[in-house]
């Protein structure tokens, strides 16, 4: 008798509605989405702890550090467990997360704060991130892209839900939206939001089923998705994975889109302010929301669209006229606005899509074994980009400010910088060939994970 | 692991031939879906009120 957490005691039925399922995924996403809108409770925290924006700043780093580490090193235990063990777990990190943290806003300890949110939470952020993505793919062999499309959009709405959220929550307990005010309510808000999120990604794990090993997608054909060029028949272990090109090529292209997706989105509201002198504070904010839901859709439109044009062909785009739409903005993007503002999105919308469609290329690439364990350890790539992209951005425009420019002229060089990046990005994209036959795990291998799959 | 993967594959199979060949083997009768359709339209709202705000806060780039 299987465990209720285990992968055994949720296969489900022969003939089951697999569109039940997105909704499970999109749950624990939309939950750890909320780290994203973390830049909420920066004030609040400042005013709080009495410390500096770089102090609190380090909480949303080691929460993401954190991400890249538990993806890489807890990809394989989450392939093993299955899904709603997983799940489960990474709730747990979470909700614990956030508990901890609470604490430490009630004693005054930001070391607790790291510790809570940084680093327990983002031990739940890591597994959670993979947790539904490879049970998702297998729910929709016809549509790998739709399928991850769903799953990862929910992380970057998970920010669009979180912001106005706690924001609400701490003018309701705080009696009012004034800082002191928000500060006040700071402590009920994490309490509050744990228990959302408790809810909800119970909710998740609850719903969450693995298909039955008989079980195929009406009127699809395996063999004729198979013979697609940029598809494998066979799979690959993570630990094999490793040590094929594909995958550092991969890994680079990842680097890449995510660094020059991070070059706009770590200065948008100053950037658009420097471009245009006329721009209010409220204007950016507003332009930074209109990113937000660029982000948000290019993972589901982008990812979708894979499963028609492939994967390869959807990141010459992301990188090749992500590139362009760079250049635009270094030569013409202080212009005109439109033009400023199209060029933007397009890039963030890449951005997003490079995320979501990463799952299904390492899909094509390494079969569906242990794709979740391999799209675990890629994601240090975005751990690597989470560190350089802001770096190269902020020393750049630091050194431009110090060499005396201003306005837009603070951002040429590293614009430049990225265009160079992408260029690597597109490069390293138009290298990936299919996966070597020797790569492949002999069939009976694959045969014994089947029925739990 | 491969035995007990085997075993529950059976059992699974076993409990599918009692139920006609393609039973609803597991929880997945009406509370399942009940569970399924209510936070589906949990998270609808979710998403919408966060693109609502969102897009309400993105209107002052063009209006201010």
């Amino acid at each position: 008798m299987p465990n209720i957490l285990d992968r055994e005691a949720i296969v489900a039925p022969r003939q089951f509605n697999r569109w039940l399922i997105p909704a499970a995924a999109l749950a624990i996403h939309l939950c750890i989405g909320q780290v994203y809108a973390f830049s909420v409770f920066k004030i609040p925290m400042m005013g709080h702890f009495g410390t500096g924006e770089v102090a609190v700043g380090w909480i949303f780093s080691v929460a993401i550090a954190m991400l890249g580490l538990a993806a890489a090193f807890g990809g394989t235990w989450v392939e093993r467990s299955g899904p709603r063990k997983s799940m489960v777990v990474a709730g747990s990190f979470w909700v614990v997360g956030f508990l901890v943290a609470t604490l430490g806003l009630a004693t005054d300890q930001l070391w607790l704060v790291y510790l809570g949110y940084g680093v327990i939470g983002g031990i739940g952020l890591g597994i959670g991130y993979i947790s539904p993505v490879s049970t998702l793919m297998k729910w929709f062999p016809d549509r790998p892209g739709l399928a991850t499309g769903l799953a990862i959009m929910g992380f970057g709405g998970g920010a669009l839900i979180a912001s106005p959220m706690s924001n609400g929550l701490m003018s309701f307990f705080g009696g009012g939206s004034e800082a002191e005010q928000l500060e006040a309510g700071l402590m009920q808000t994490f309490l509050t939001l744990a228990g959302i999120y408790a809810v909800v990604i119970a909710l998740g794990a609850i719903v969450i089923r693995v298909p039955h090993p008989d079980w195929k997608p009406t009127g699809w054909d395996p063999s004729k998705a198979a013979s697609k060029p940029m598809q494998t028949k066979g799979n690959v272990s993570a630990n094999s994975a490793l040590k094929t090109r594909q995958f550092w090529l991969l890994w680079i292209v990842l680097f890449c889109n995510v660094t020059a997706g991070i070059g706009i989105l770590e200065n948008a509201a100053p950037m658009i302010q420097d471009y245009f002198d006329w721009i209010t504070p409220a204007a950016a904010a507003g332009f930074v929301g209109l990113l937000s839901i660029a982000n948000m859709a290019g993972r589901f439109v982008w990812s979708t669209t894979s499963d028609y044009w492939g994967r390869k062909n959807n990141y010459m785009m992301y990188l090749g006229i992500g590139l362009a739409m760079y250049l635009v903005i270094a030569l013409m993007g202080g212009a005109n606005l439109v033009v400023f503002i199209i060029a933007t999105m397009v890039i963030i919308s890449f951005y997003g899509g490079g995320f979501s469609t990463v799952p299904a290329y390492l899909k094509d690439m390494f079969g569906v074994y242990q794709v979740g364990a391999i799209h675990g350890r890629l994601l240090t790539a975005w751990s690597a980009a989470g560190v350089a992209g802001p770096l190269i951005v902020n020393s750049v425009i630091e050194a431009q400010a110090a060499a005396g420019l201003t306005g837009a002229d603070l951002y040429t060089a590293s614009l430049y910088i990225m265009v160079g990046l992408l260029a690597v990005g597109f490069i390293a994209n138009l290298l990936v060939r299919p996966v070597d036959k020797k790569h492949y795990v002999p069939e009976d291998r694959v045969r014994e994970k089947e029925p739990i799959t | 692991m491969s035995n007990s993967t085997e075993n529950s594959h059976e059992d699974l199979s076993r409990a599918e031939a009692a139920a006609g060949g393609s039973a609803p083997a597991r929880d997945t009768g009406g509370p399942y879906r009940a569970v399924a359709v209510f936070l589906a339209l949990i998270v609808i709202a979710a998403l919408a009120y966060g693109l609502i705000d969102t897009g309400i806060k993105a209107s002052a780039l063009f209006t201010g």
